[in-house]
């Protein structure tokens, strides 16, 4: 688990610096909000990024959000490569559970939600199709640092175990790029099945992330 | 003027549900309590005869029971004292049916 981040981390740092070797590299400090959208059959539902309901607690409802950093090195005219890294948190709402007494009777359902914060990296190749915009794809990593999740109505978190750690993730991404800013929307594709243990042999979770992530010119 | 009512719903950025998934109800397989806290049993109702296969998953995804039968009806007890608290996955797979629930360990 350690040689694997330890690695991740070494990856990243010498991703950067041999961007940080070219003249032509622009950075980019970030801030995004994202959704996680489970997959069909994880039970799991997308969490608002900002929204409203009376009906659950919390009632006011913060989704994700993260910090991060980027780098663009243009590789020609058309063509160039985007590098970034960022710390996140993702959020959604957890399978609603039966809740029953000692004698099986059904006392109602009650529901948590789930927070995944996350080291996330992608690097992709982008094609510029029109000025200022460009699409591109490549790879990615999501390194889980923890996840919890809380039901409210027994106001209790407990940590989830069952993930797996590092995530690889195949990204498509749409940015607009000027001088000082840019804006980028992200569609991340988990490629594996997040579960971990006996239980992956027996049940699959998969996942994918969208993500709307706003850069600032830093150098 | 419910004001939230008009402008929340604006905000809730392709969200796609306000809420959480309402859980399937079945008779084929309950667990109770649900929480727990030392123990839990796991009723299981096959009416129909069918082999099935019954299985506890621990907070790490680790099995900790693991059962084959094609009995009428059977309950299982699960200890959890002593067991971190958190989500237990139980899993029952019968014919071509799986059902799967979250035990909460208190």
């Amino acid at each position: 688990m350690k040689i694997k981040l330890s690695l991740l981390f070494l990856l990243s740092v010498l991703f950067f610096n041999s961007f940080a070797q070219s003249k032509t590299a622009e950075y980019f400090f970030t801030i995004s909000t994202n959704v996680y959208l489970p997959g069909g059959s994880s039970g799991k539902s997308s969490y608002p990024i900002l929204g409203y309901n009376d009906d659950y607690k919390p009632s006011f409802q913060i989704g994700g959000f993260g910090l991060g950093a980027g780098v663009f090195i243009p590789l020609s005219d058309k063509l160039l490569l985007k590098a970034q890294g960022n710390f996140s948190r993702y959020a959604y709402w957890d399978q609603s559970h039966f809740l029953t007494d000692v004698n099986a009777v059904p006392l109602g359902t009650v529901y948590s939600h789930s927070y995944d914060y996350t080291f996330g990296t992608t690097g992709t190749l982008h094609y510029s199709f029109a000025e200022k915009f460009s699409m591109g794809t490549g790879l990615g990593f999501q390194v889980l640092l923890t996840s919890f999740s809380i039901i409210p109505k027994f106001d209790m978190s407990f940590s989830n175990k069952d993930y797996k750690t590092v995530m690889p993730m195949l990204p498509f991404e749409l940015t607009y790029k000027s001088e000082k800013f840019t804006f980028s929307t992200r569609y991340e594709l988990a490629l594996l099945n997040r579960l971990k243990g006996d239980l992956a042999d027996y049940k699959t979770e998969k996942y994918s992330l969208l993500v709307f992530e706003a850069g600032f010119r830093i150098k | 003027m419910n004001f939230h009512k008009y402008i929340f719903p604006l905000l809730l950025l392709l969200g796609g549900c306000s809420g959480p998934n309402d859980p399937e109800i079945d008779s084929q397989l309950r667990i109770y309590p649900n929480p727990a806290l030392h123990e839990a049993s796991i009723r299981v109702n096959n009416s129909n005869h069918e082999p099935y296969q019954i299985l506890v998953f621990g907070i790490e995804g680790q099995i900790l029971l693991e059962k084959n039968e094609s009995l009428e009806s059977a309950t299982y007890t699960i200890i959890l004292d002593g067991k971190p608290e958190g989500y237990y996955h139980v899993m029952l797979k019968i014919g071509n049916q799986t059902y799967t629930r979250e035990l909460i360990k208190l």
